[in-house]
């Protein structure tokens, strides 16, 4: 049937109709009101949170970013490799409130490492580097590039042959002294930015999608997440200072913090097997609008 | 993603999105329901940070996911009725009645099938395109289109022959 392309593209156009675009921009930001006011709450917690870890001292992992890749291109080539004269699609957006998840994860740390390695100038070995020494993975096989359209790098690393697999999203960043100009020690270097299981976004409520949820419950920043088949995971919460704890159940009850977060943040879940190995990681970065409270 | 961004979406790209969700959830009313959580969704991470790449494709993926859910939402109950295609549509003599039938042989596929041809076929996505949108490999998505495209020829021509026996029938 030669035609069959088009009796489907004309039946579908069929059902496309002329909307008010005012009273649906005003529905959609009504539900994003209305996920911000949820998101507060988990916010609120997350601040007493961090405010709690205090004292803990600065978090050895770094995180930054989001969960579940948001960023990705309608046409990428899993099979490409990257492309050094690569070019962003797109700048990065205003109001990231995280500067980067790993190596630094703020803009003091980054300026204070002057001497960074030789490894930083290059995506794929700062990928390595990362499984290796915050997932554990020192067996991790050559990251593969994903959504090669995106912007950034976004790269698949696989434990060891056929193992579990987390998707790594890096940039190049680079931050100069202000007023002044950049010296070379400075030159732009490749950070972490987020870290997940897939590059797709997969929302709830579909049943195989990972979802986080957290609350301020009795002055408690609460956090419950699906296990994801993991025999526990490691949970660290970080705003200025850290917290971690290690939960088999998903849930995690963060202790109050006793002051306000404004400093930009991250999540960070490192997810375990029996064995005590890393099996899966999210890492989600927190501006500071969402330690915004009500 | 930002308030303009949004706007330029809905005042470009939303309707064919939302008949897109349409065409393979069923419910014109879930369908939007889907889309406008989507947006919510996408405009929500702009804020936090997140560049999403193809604002078009990133709906649509989410949209598709969400409207598998058995969400009610209230415009959901609101507009239940307005189902895209009726069992009981009349299929009329002016040319829609050939769509009416795609439609239906569209909605009769499997879900993935269903995903498949919509965004393959409607949206104009390529093979690869459609894999990244559908979470599925271009090898999955090869297949799903080829048995669609079995199943919607046989479902097309037996409507066809049903038509012209009619038609015989009426002479």
């Amino acid at each position: 049937m030669p035609v069959l392309d088009d009796l489907v593209r004309d039946a579908v156009g069929g059902l496309v109709a002329p909307v008010p675009t005012d009273a649906v921009v005003a529905d959609v930001a009504a539900r994003r009101r209305r996920r911000r006011r949820t998101r507060r709450l988990t916010t609120a917690g997350l601040a007493t949170v961090a405010i709690g870890l205090m004292g803990l001292g600065a978090s050895a992992l770094d995180l930054g970013d989001e969960p579940p890749e948001a960023v990705f291109a309608a046409n990428p080539d899993p099979t490409s490799t990257p492309d050094p004269t690569h070019q962003p699609a797109s700048p990065p957006p205003e109001g990231n409130g995280g500067f980067a998840l790993w190596p630094e994860d703020t803009p003091a740390e980054w300026l204070a490492a002057t001497d960074k390695p030789a490894w930083r100038s290059d995506s794929v070995e700062t990928a390595r580097q990362f499984a290796a020494e915050v997932l554990g993975w020192t067996d991790a096989v050559q990251p593969e590039l994903v959504m090669p359209e995106a912007y950034g790098r976004h790269y698949r690393v696989a434990r060891e042959p056929g193992g579990p697999v987390v998707v790594v999203h890096m940039e190049e960043r680079q931050v100069c002294p202000t007023g002044q100009s950049c010296p070379a020690s400075l030159t732009p270097a490749w950070s972490v930015m987020a870290v997940n299981d897939e590059p797709m976004p997969c929302e709830d409520p579909m049943p195989a999608c990972f979802t986080l949820d957290v609350s301020a419950e009795d002055g408690a920043a609460v956090l419950r997440f699906g296990m994801l088949g993991a025999a526990s995971a490691d949970v660290e919460v970080s705003s200025g200072a850290s917290v971690r704890a290690t939960t088999t159940t998903g849930e995690v009850r963060l202790t109050t913090l006793d002051r306000a977060l404004t400093d930009p943040g991250y999540v960070l879940l490192l997810f375990r097997d029996a064995g005590g190995r890393v099996s899966n990681a999210y890492g989600y970065m927190l501006g500071p609008a969402d330690f915004e409270i009500g | 993603m930002d308030e303009p961004a949004i706007r330029r979406f809905v005042g470009s790209e939303y309707p064919r999105v939302v008949a897109a969700v349409a065409a393979v959830c069923g419910d014109r009313a879930q369908a939007e329901d889907a889309v406008q959580e989507a947006l919510a969704r996408a405009w929500d991470r702009g804020r936090r940070g997140l560049v999403v790449q193809s604002l078009a494709a990133w709906v649509t993926t989410v949209a598709m996911n969400h409207s598998r859910s058995a969400t009610r939402s209230a415009l959901r109950r609101r507009r239940r009725e307005e189902r895209i295609v009726s069992p009981g549509d009349a299929v009329d003599d002016s040319g829609f009645g050939v769509a009416v039938d795609v439609l239906r042989a569209v909605e009769a596929l499997p879900r993935r099938q269903r995903e498949a041809v919509v965004v393959r076929y409607f949206l104009g996505y390529d093979v690869p395109g459609t894999a990244t949108v559908l979470g599925v490999s271009d090898g999955t998505v090869k297949t799903l289109l080829f048995r669609a495209r079995a199943s919607l020829a046989a479902a097309l021509e037996d409507s066809v022959d049903q038509e012209v026996c009619s038609d015989a029938g009426a002479r």
